[in-house]
């Protein structure tokens, strides 16, 4: 493992041209990159990530005891006791024809497993990115009623304390941002999003759910500031400051086509998890039958946030291969699938 | 009623603002309705002085308001401090003339202030003559942050005899961004009335209203009804209220709606027994500040009393232009 901290050391005490590994060619080639990750970031992206595929046929399923399951055979089982941990859904419009939001069922299998790995404290977070009227998404989509059969507590991340927060990459050109102070103070933020194609940028995974923790109060209702700095480039500056540390996403239920809310329901019967969102987020792709290094955003990810080759994701449980359902995409998206077989 | 306001006495911050829920931070939103809740009572004459304080406290040097006391640059909120200082000024002088002053530069902060078009976006349907407000300045202009705007210019407007010199000397200024600001929302309105968040359609597919965008746009276009596409657009949008309004049984939306149809002389009595209904045993709404002083600025329509209820408008040479999408 090698930190852009160690690199730079490296590199003026070598020149860069001595350097031939991958983040000295990618330094040496991409100036763009070079001024976008800060001095304070430092990339804990190990050789390999460990990403687990679970089947789950359906959400009346033990999902408490399959999240378990991968959690723990992800390597992550002993990283979560005494700690305080926010789970992440995606819960953005309500339409009951529409599978647009994670499932109630897999926020209360979340909370089941974090609770018996010994979280110490566990709150279910969300901010909406288009409606400012949370209580009635709560209800609408059922989450209030799991909230309430686990007495969790929700906390509205559009309205919650804001903190400002440097920003530890600059592709959106901005040195703070304002973050709730339920995901600045967590000891670890878990995004559990849908499996999703997105009509901007492609598919919305993990990493896209995490703007969610963008404080509607401060940035609005959508929040445009990630519209106006490119929301690939925003979703990597807010993955690499937030710093979720897993990610289950909801593959049970998928949706394709004009997504995220507009699409069309796609069962795909699959839990994915692991702690290195990027090899989620890639994987999911690759489930969906598209290549994950055409995301824009994924790719500039690759080997700062996470690892995005196959061959440097160890997969576990389900091969990529026996869960694959391809998923429709609009025209603008042909391309993520041209020439994959 | 009664246990609403004491709701809203007992979470008052320390700071004299308002935060969403009990004992998190003052925010300007919640502050800005709080005030206004309370506004008419002698009882909470000393939680309305100290949350004039805070709010006060929160405007920056550009005339701008900040969302709470740890941001750093203006925003949609303005447009609630000027409603605030407005109303405040215009009926019971709790408001001194340095207030007054406050409140001038916030309305020319608004002025100054405007929607910027996001190029490279396709499947969007924009209007790109018509400019109104962003969240946040830079930004787009949207549905609500227009809205607020409208509101705020338009009460100041009818107050006009009453305003320092800034107001009256923007008057001509004030009139044409209403006139655009207008044209904006009649242009993103849905397809089967009602106001979505900013568009109302993306990429081919026409988007659904929202209840609480939808009342708190009627409340903005109220002096509109003169124009004919106007005035039909307006009851499209108020019929989407009243038939879905009870549908969804949410606390903004059944708020706004009362305060809106209240607006336009519509009958309200039964949504307001629905808003009861949702009243929890400590008085709030949702134990949410916020929603508890909405609910009651709603609430008291039923006594006559409603601050977003535009008594003037001047008529305007109107020109909406309506873009079918």
């Amino acid at each position: 493992m090698l930190s852009r901290r160690t690199f730079l050391k490296l590199s003026s005490a070598l020149g860069v041209g001595a350097l031939f590994g991958h983040y000295g060619t990618r330094f040496i080639l991409n100036k763009r990159l070079l001024h976008c990750w800060g001095p304070d970031f430092e990339s804990k992206v190990s050789d390999m990530s460990k990403v687990a595929i679970v089947k789950a046929a359906s959400y009346e399923e033990d999902l408490g005891l399959l999240i378990k399951y991968g959690i723990e055979k992800t390597g992550f089982g002993n990283m979560v006791k005494n700690k305080r941990v926010v789970l992440k859904p995606n819960m953005v419009e309500y339409e009951a024809d529409y599978s647009i939001n994670t499932h109630p069922a897999v926020v209360g299998g979340a909370i089941e497993a974090f609770a018996k790995l010994g979280a110490r404290e566990i709150t279910v977070a969300e901010g909406p990115g288009h409606r400012r009227d949370t209580e009635l998404l709560l209800k609408h989509s059922n989450l209030r009623n799991t909230l309430r059969k686990y007495d969790i507590n929700f906390v509205d991340l559009n309205v919650d304390d804001i903190k400002k927060i440097p920003m530890r990459s600059s592709f959106m050109g901005l040195k703070a941002m304002y973050f709730p102070g339920t995901i600045t103070d967590a000891d670890l933020v878990v995004s559990i999003p849908k499996m999703k194609t997105h009509h901007w940028v492609g598919v919305t995974l993990s990493m896209k759910n995490m703007f969610g923790t963008v404080p509607g109060v401060k940035y609005g209702w959508p929040k445009n500031i990630l519209h106006w700095h490119n929301i690939n480039s925003s979703i990597i500056d807010i993955n690499s400051t937030v710093s979720p540390g897993f990610a289950i996403v909801d593959g049970i239920v998928g949706m394709e086509g004009n997504g995220p809310l507009h699409g069309i329901a796609k069962k795909t019967g699959v839990l994915v998890m692991g702690s290195d969102l990027v090899a989620v987020d890639a994987t999911c792709t690759r489930i969906m039958g598209l290549e994950p290094s055409r995301i824009e955003y994924l790719k500039l990810a690759n080997r700062y946030l996470g690892n995005l080759e196959s061959d440097r994701i160890a997969q576990i449980g389900e091969p990529i291969e026996a869960v694959r359902q391809d998923y429709a995409l609009i025209n603008e998206f042909a391309y993520l699938r041209k020439g994959l077989g | 009623m009664g246990k609403g306001f004491h709701y809203l006495q007992n979470v008052q911050n320390a700071d004299g603002g308002w935060g969403y829920y009990a004992g998190k931070m003052s925010f300007s939103e919640p502050t800005c309705f709080a005030i206004l809740a309370l506004g008419d009572s002698e009882l909470y004459k000393i939680n309305i002085q100290k949350g004039l304080a805070w709010l006060t406290n929160q405007q920056l040097k550009d005339g701008g308001w900040k969302v709470s006391s740890n941001d750093d640059e203006a925003s949609w909120v303005t447009s609630l401090a000027v409603i605030v200082l407005t109303m405040l000024g215009g009926t019971d002088k709790q408001v001194c003339p340095w207030h007054k002053t406050t409140r001038d530069l916030g309305a020319s902060w608004l002025l100054k202030t405007h929607g910027h078009l996001l190029s490279g976006k396709k499947g969007l349907r924009l209007n790109t003559k018509a400019r109104g407000w962003p969240w946040l300045e830079g930004n787009s202009s949207w549905v609500e942050p227009t809205a607020y705007a409208l509101i705020a210019l338009k009460i100041a407007m009818s107050q006009h005899n009453e305003s320092p010199p800034l107001i009256k000397r923007d008057f001509s200024e004030i009139s044409r961004r209403i006139q655009d600001a207008e044209g904006l929302l009649f242009d993103t309105m849905c397809e089967e009335g009602g106001w979505n968040y900013g568009n109302n359609c993306v990429l081919g597919v026409n988007l659904k209203p929202y209840l609480s965008t939808t009342a708190l746009t009627l409340v903005a276009l109220q002096g509109c009804e003169g124009n004919k596409e106007a005035h039909k657009a307006i009851q499209q949008s108020l019929n989407y209220i009243k038939a879905f309004v009870n549908l969804e049984m949410s606390v903004l939306s059944i708020a706004w709606s009362i305060i809106c149809l209240d607006i336009y002389g519509e009958e309200t009595a039964s949504l307001c027994t629905s808003l009861y209904s949702l009243q929890k045993d400590n008085g709030s709404w949702e134990d949410n500040a916020y929603l508890t002083a909405l609910s009651l600025l709603a609430l008291k329509t039923k006594e006559g009393s409603n601050p977003f209820k535009i008594k003037e408008r001047k008529p305007g040479p109107y020109n909406l232009v309506f873009t079918k999408p």
